[in-house]
């Protein structure tokens, strides 16, 4: 019982001391003091370590099962095994609150501890922003629901439903949030440099871990929970464009924009408007998503009412988005780019068409998303649009941007020819079509499909696959004829002073491995439907053999579960015994499937038991699924790239890295030209021409940095001489 | 013949001259590329886009609503859902929140793991002079107290 009036001591203490941590921030800000900035850097610490006692006692709360408190009640049951009980933390609407606010707060915490260029100016600001939005989530919990609420007398608990005991439901959400929680910290990032009016990049390197980790956390959460509806829900599927899926693939949509466009800001100055609005429609997104998952306004219009916690976030996104929209229109003269495009065949312009497309699929989710809500309000009938409608956009899109994916990193930076483009793209893209078109025939050989799109998805991954290869190919040959290293020693060197860029191959190239499992699987699966008893002729589906021979019935703990035996022939070979059964619940639950899976890297079996007719004969859906392991390698292949493009590089490399001086600009633009020359990807009249507009730049770069050096030195001397002659005047005590 | 070569010489130059600045190309390629995704999106609503009504506004409707394809929506009545395996014949009765009329929707194919009282459900197909729905698509939500996961799934009549 203490516990409990712990933790809702501990969420009245956490409003309090968001409260205070807004004012010493304000403070530290206009104040421009040392101490003060210490002390808006313990605030944070102190907001944590509040959020932080609020969860240990929900936790234990959880643990403990005590029902006293219908949250407790609500979301967990006897016996319930105890990672479910502690999963319950973040599973329900008022814990995942506080479970937002923990992750939030030691976010914060870690960020105001960081070091790096006018750290002193921006972190107070950073923290205020990142307070503002504690502030709200504090609220909710402290007046809406709190998850401390009492019962006047104990209630027996309500029980887990059995689909959620799954071990999904302690991996998949916790990532969703760290993911889109993540997304807070550039975000706040991005509007401090537009209030300091500050024109550099130091916010995008800074953030750049930042967002990649986030992102990285909701890749995980995405492909994790289609993973996990795929084996655990039974409809043959992984992804079925409900709007919560929906929800999290928008943040992600831009959030990949802008990781791409980010690029082109760092190594040429531009589109820095481009990224802030990123940056910032990634955050609004995250809030739209929550918004969407607990209003209940998607499913029903008139859960809009019921939910007074729907109405919050409407208003809190309302108030974000007005807030930062007005900061970037204030400031819009601050983000004007150095530089400009220097020609439409170029790496630059790849960057924009690529920005171009993921907008474009992330607003087709969006508004199918949203629909029902504006057709209602605008045409007063409630319209709405599934799969078909995102598949039609996005498919098409998704082999645009995966062919891109393969020609962008061909492409030269600054002027590049169409002509030297073709030249690299040629070959891969034949080898791949043809390639393809193999793959596409050995399909159509198994499971009797065509499907255009299912074959243009494959040729283009095929197509990223080989430009990928062929990079690190070329890069280590170049690497090997320059250093006189062994090809394996240049390849682990080639990846370990350039982690950014080869770990990012490697995530084009699992996406390409995940496009490829979705592309086969989605256009070439086959699946039946059949009542089956024993003794009937075995079913056949693609290359096999399904013979039923009896049902049979087990005890598991109080319920029941019914299984069938089906016995899987393949070429003459027996494979093995598959067991898709259903269990029905003591408590009454209605009863739930469970999926037999015989997966293999190239194609899965999957059967599901729809019902029994009579006890001895039972309903099957089969479904063979090619290549849809394909997309959880590819996952696990992404999660390695982009840790190798995440691991902090040597020193000597961070200090060339972090320095943002003009200079350093045009000399690593420089560096690139010079790589993409030797990778064959300029020939010599427009490397020649690159070269001398980089050495015009150099040496106007030079120049300036020389004047601007020269003026600094006068001013600090005449500022020595000046306090010097103050200093005498007062008669020297002042030092 | 000279002059003649100079004259295309000095035309050739002027088009160089002439040429659209970097900017506008890309302007233009963006824009075209912008509008093809609009027409994408544009086309794809207006085929793949369904309105549903509620019970209560089917029944108004009277027989103008009848045997053409409309999408119903409603809770679940849990007392009522049947299922037969062998001819896979699933029934059930939907009702709104607002009236206390209920609708029985008749569906032929899997039978979703979520059938649980009051939990909303949206069923495409036709009202037939029987009064009784026969649905060829269902939209049901899983059932999940975990907010944080609600699944929406689809059956399609087979």
């Amino acid at each position: 019982m203490i516990v409990g009036t712990l933790g809702q001591a501990a969420i009245r203490i956490l409003l309090v001391v968001v409260c205070i941590s807004i004012a010493v921030h304000v403070a530290a800000i206009r104040r421009k003091s040392a101490t003060v900035r210490q002390w808006s850097r313990w605030c944070m610490v102190a907001q944590f370590a509040a959020a932080c006692l609020a969860s240990l006692c929900l936790i234990w709360l959880l643990v403990t099962e005590n029902n006293w408190f219908s949250y407790v009640a609500e979301y967990t049951g006897q016996g319930l095994p105890i990672i479910y009980r502690i999963a319950a933390f973040w599973g329900g609407n008022a814990g995942s609150l506080l479970f937002w606010c923990l992750i939030l707060t030691l976010y914060g915490a870690v960020v105001v501890f960081t070091r790096h260029d006018d750290s002193e100016r921006m972190l107070p600001w950073v923290a205020l922003i990142l307070t503002c939005i504690t502030l709200f989530y504090t609220l909710v919990i402290n007046f809406l629901t709190s998850p401390f609420q009492k019962l006047a007398s104990p209630v027996p608990l309500n029980g887990l439903n059995p689909l959620l005991q799954n071990p999904g439901m302690t991996v998949h959400p916790v990532n969703v949030y760290l993911g889109f929680i993540g997304f807070s910290v550039p975000f706040a990032y991005a509007l401090t440099t537009l209030i300091l009016g500050k024109q550099d990049a130091t916010w995008l390197v800074v953030t750049r871990r930042w967002t990649l980790v986030s992102w990285l956390f909701l890749s995980i959460g995405i492909v994790y929970g289609a993973h996990w509806s795929y084996e655990e829900l039974g409809w043959g599927g992984y992804w079925a464009w409900d709007p919560i899926e929906n929800a999290s693939l928008l943040p992600w949509l831009t959030a990949t924009t802008f990781l791409h466009s980010a690029i082109v800001q760092e190594k040429k100055g531009l589109l820095k408007m481009w990224n802030v609005v990123l940056v910032t429609l990634t955050f609004l997104l995250t809030l739209v998503g929550t918004f969407l998952t607990r209003s209940g306004v998607l499913w029903s219009i008139h859960a809009f009412a019921n939910g007074p916690l729907g109405t919050y976030f409407l208003v809190f996104l309302s108030v974000a988005f007005v807030v930062s929209a007005a900061i970037i229109v204030w400031r819009r003269r601050v983000l004007r780019s150095d530089a400009r495009i220097d020609s439409v065949v170029s790496k630059e312009s790849a960057f924009l068409l690529n920005n171009v497309l993921f907008l474009g699929s992330a607003f087709a989710v969006l508004w199918g998303t949203v629909f029902p809500i504006v057709s209602q309000a605008v045409t007063g009938h409630k319209m709405m649009v599934d799969s078909p409608f995102y598949n039609a956009v996005n498919l098409p899109l998704a082999v645009c941007i995966i062919l891109l994916m393969g020609i962008g990193p061909l492409m030269a930076w600054r002027r590049s020819s169409l002509r030297s483009v073709m030249q690299a793209v040629l070959y891969p893209l034949i080898a791949a079509a043809v390639l393809g078109c193999g793959v596409a025939v050995v399909l159509y050989v198994g499971f009797h499909h065509t499907s255009l799109l299912g074959t243009l998805g494959i040729i283009a991954a095929l197509f990223v696959v080989l430009t990928v290869f062929m990079e690190y190919w070329q890069s280590v040959n170049t690497r090997v004829l320059l250093t006189k290293e062994s090809a394996w020693m240049s390849f682990v060197k080639l990846i370990s002073r350039n982690r950014r860029r080869y770990g990012g191959y490697i995530v084009h190239l699992a996406v390409a491995v995940i496009a490829m499992g979705i592309a086969a699987s989605g256009a070439f699966h086959v699946d039946v439907q059949k009542q089956l008893s024993p003794g009937d002729p075995p079913v056949k589906l693609g290359d096999f053999e399904l013979t039923f021979t009896g049902m049979g019935v087990e005890k598991v703990g109080t319920d029941t579960r019914m299984y069938a035996n089906i016995v899987v022939h393949r070429g003459g070979n027996t494979l093995g015994l598959l067991r898709p059964s259903a269990t029905f619940y003591q408590d009454g639950q209605s009863p739930s499937t469970d999926v037999a899976l015989y997966s293999r890297p190239l194609q899965d079996l999957y059967v599901v038991m729809l019902g029994t007719v009579g006890g001895k004969s039972a309903v099957f859906d089969i479904h063979v699924n090619p290549l849809v392991e394909f997309i959880w390698f590819g996952g696990y292949l992404f999660v390695v790239g982009t840790l190798i493009s995440l691991w902090p590089e040597s020193r000597k490399h961070r200090a060339l890295g972090s320095a943002y001086h003009p200079v350093d600009r045009v000399l690593r633009q420089w560096s690139e030209l010079e790589y993409d020359y030797h990778m064959g990807k300029l020939d010599q009249p427009e490397y020649e021409r690159n070269r001398a507009e980089l050495a015009a730049e150099l040496e106007a770069a030079q120049s300036v940095a020389a004047s601007v050096h020269a003026r600094v030195q006068q001013d600090v001397q005449s500022y020595i001489a000046g306090s010097l002659d103050t200093s005498l005047q007062t008669g020297g005590d002042s030092r | 013949m000279i002059f003649r070569i100079f004259l295309w010489s000095s035309l050739i130059r002027e088009m160089n001259n002439l040429t659209i600045s970097t900017r506008a190309k890309l302007v233009v390629a963006l824009i075209i590329v912008v509008s093809i995704i609009g027409v994408l999106i544009e086309t794809a609503i207006t085929k793949a886009s369904t309105y549903y009504i509620t019970v209560h506004e089917l029944y108004s409707e009277g027989a103008a609503g009848m045997h053409h394809d409309t999408a119903v929506s409603g809770d679940i009545v849990g007392a009522s859902v049947r299922w037969d395996p062998k001819t896979r014949l699933l029934s059930f009765s939907i009702k709104d929140d607002t009236s206390s009329q209920t609708l029985l929707v008749r569906f032929r194919g899997d039978k979703p793991d979520s059938l649980t009282n009051n939990w909303p459900v949206i069923a495409f197909g036709q009202l037939n002079s029987g009064g009784q729905f026969e649905a060829t698509k269902l939209l049901v939500k899983c059932p999940s107290k975990y907010s944080a996961k609600d699944e929406q799934r689809t059956y399609t009549a087979k």
